[in-house]
């Protein structure tokens, strides 16, 4: 957790130390004459739980997407595992990627597949060398995380709003991930099915000691998900602190989260 | 797929979409849609029986004879051939709608509306061609 809060922009001068799980500087990403994100800077620590809140369109997905390599910053680093994914190949991309989890707003299950074989899709990597058996193994036990071992033969159309999301977060954990990115976990949920997620994620957490990226404008999540919150305004990591002292913050663009 | 972010999915978990997706599709499209030309063809032909049949007038036996009488390889291999060509390029169109599909459900409908519209006009053209082939080739 960090022991004071910042407004501004975060400069991270340091290198991608090992204590660092995913290191972000200078990025830059613009969409024609939109400037989605100027010149964000980002460290989290490994084992940390950090949230990224801003409004609608300030580019939380963008930031995300540019994580996990869907988009491509146009300039800036960003380090992960103590590689820069904005320069290495579309190999090494993917092995970076089998040690991330996503978690997309949309669940992205795909719906031609039964829930086993959204699970097993990630395996089937080719340089992943599983047997039948481990792969049956792998998938009851992630289903077994998110407590729907039952729904393993059924399709993504049978289940409710809530059992997709735990399925999609079963789908991300089959790897055993070092790192998940979440992108709006509780967007479209009920309060109480939205609760229960926040709760998975956080025993997730604990469990598999991963560090947690989280993209939310729902408050409740924020406040029990986080170690740190990063406000994202402009562009910029407007403000950087824990959950106490973003709420306490005298600044009126981080107080308009809090009215 | 794309709107649902299924896409993305799928490249997150390491597989290329467009190998996945667009290859096995097109492949497809291409390798059957000659198959079912053959049964189009086929079905019109039963259709035709009956249609001559239908006062009873005509003998199964006659009938087909008198129908591979008047048909020529000339007819039947430039239409079975072009076929593939009408196959790839509904495959390749249809993806291409697919994979840029965007704005939700309505933008869905909208991508399948315009693939139906230019994939129907693709082939009107590549049939325009195939005739002309045809003809300079003297097959016709």
């Amino acid at each position: 957790m960090t022991d004071e809060t910042t407004i501004g922009n975060t400069d991270s001068s340091t290198s991608s130390a090992t204590a660092y799980a995913i290191v972000i500087q200078h990025l830059f990403k613009s969409f024609g004459d939109n400037h989605v994100l100027d010149d964000f800077n980002l460290e989290i620590k490994k084992g940390e739980s950090v949230v990224v809140l801003g409004k609608s369109g300030s580019g939380k997905s963008v930031l995300i997407k540019c994580i996990i390599g869907l988009l491509k910053p146009d300039k800036g680093i960003i380090e992960m595992f103590g590689q820069n994914i904005t320069e290495i190949n579309a190999e090494e991309l993917d092995k970076i990627r089998a040690k991330v989890g996503f978690l997309f707003q949309s669940n992205a299950l795909y719906d031609s597949m039964t829930v086993r074989d959204n699970l097993e899709f990630p395996l089937r990597r080719h340089w992943i060398q599983v047997s039948q058996e481990e792969v049956n193994k792998m998938v009851l036990e992630a289903l077994d995380d998110v407590g729907l071992a039952h729904t393993v033969d059924m399709m993504p159309v049978e289940l409710s709003g809530g059992m997709r999301k735990r399925i999609a977060l079963a789908r991300t954990l089959i790897l055993k991930p070092e790192i998940i990115l979440y992108d709006e976990p509780t967007t479209g949920l009920d309060p109480i099915t939205g609760k229960g997620i926040i709760e998975l994620m956080n025993e997730i957490q604990e469990k598999y000691n991963t560090t947690s990226l989280i993209i939310s404008h729902d408050m409740n999540c924020v406040r029990m998900t986080s170690d740190r919150v990063v406000i994202l305004i402009d562009g910029k990591c407007y403000a950087n602190g824990i959950w106490e002292q973003i709420q306490q913050h005298t600044d009126a663009k981080v107080k308009q989260f809090f009215e | 797929m794309k709107v649902t972010e299924q896409i993305d999915a799928m490249e997150v978990s390491g597989t290329n979409p467009f190998k996945y997706l667009v290859v096995t599709r097109v492949f497809a499209a291409t390798l059957m849609l000659p198959v079912l030309i053959i049964l189009g063809d086929a079905i019109s032909l039963y259709g035709s029986y009956i249609g001559v049949n239908i006062r009873g007038i005509t003998s199964f036996n006659l009938y087909w004879s008198e129908v591979f009488n008047n048909l020529s390889f000339s007819d039947v291999i430039p239409a079975f051939i072009k076929s593939y060509f009408f196959g790839f390029a509904v495959g390749i169109i249809g993806c291409y709608k697919g994979y840029n599909s965007s704005k939700g459900t309505e933008g869905v409908g909208r991508s399948a509306n315009s693939a139906v519209v230019v994939a129907s006009v693709i082939v009107f053209v590549l049939d325009l061609l195939a005739v002309q082939i045809t003809d300079l080739l003297g097959i016709n």
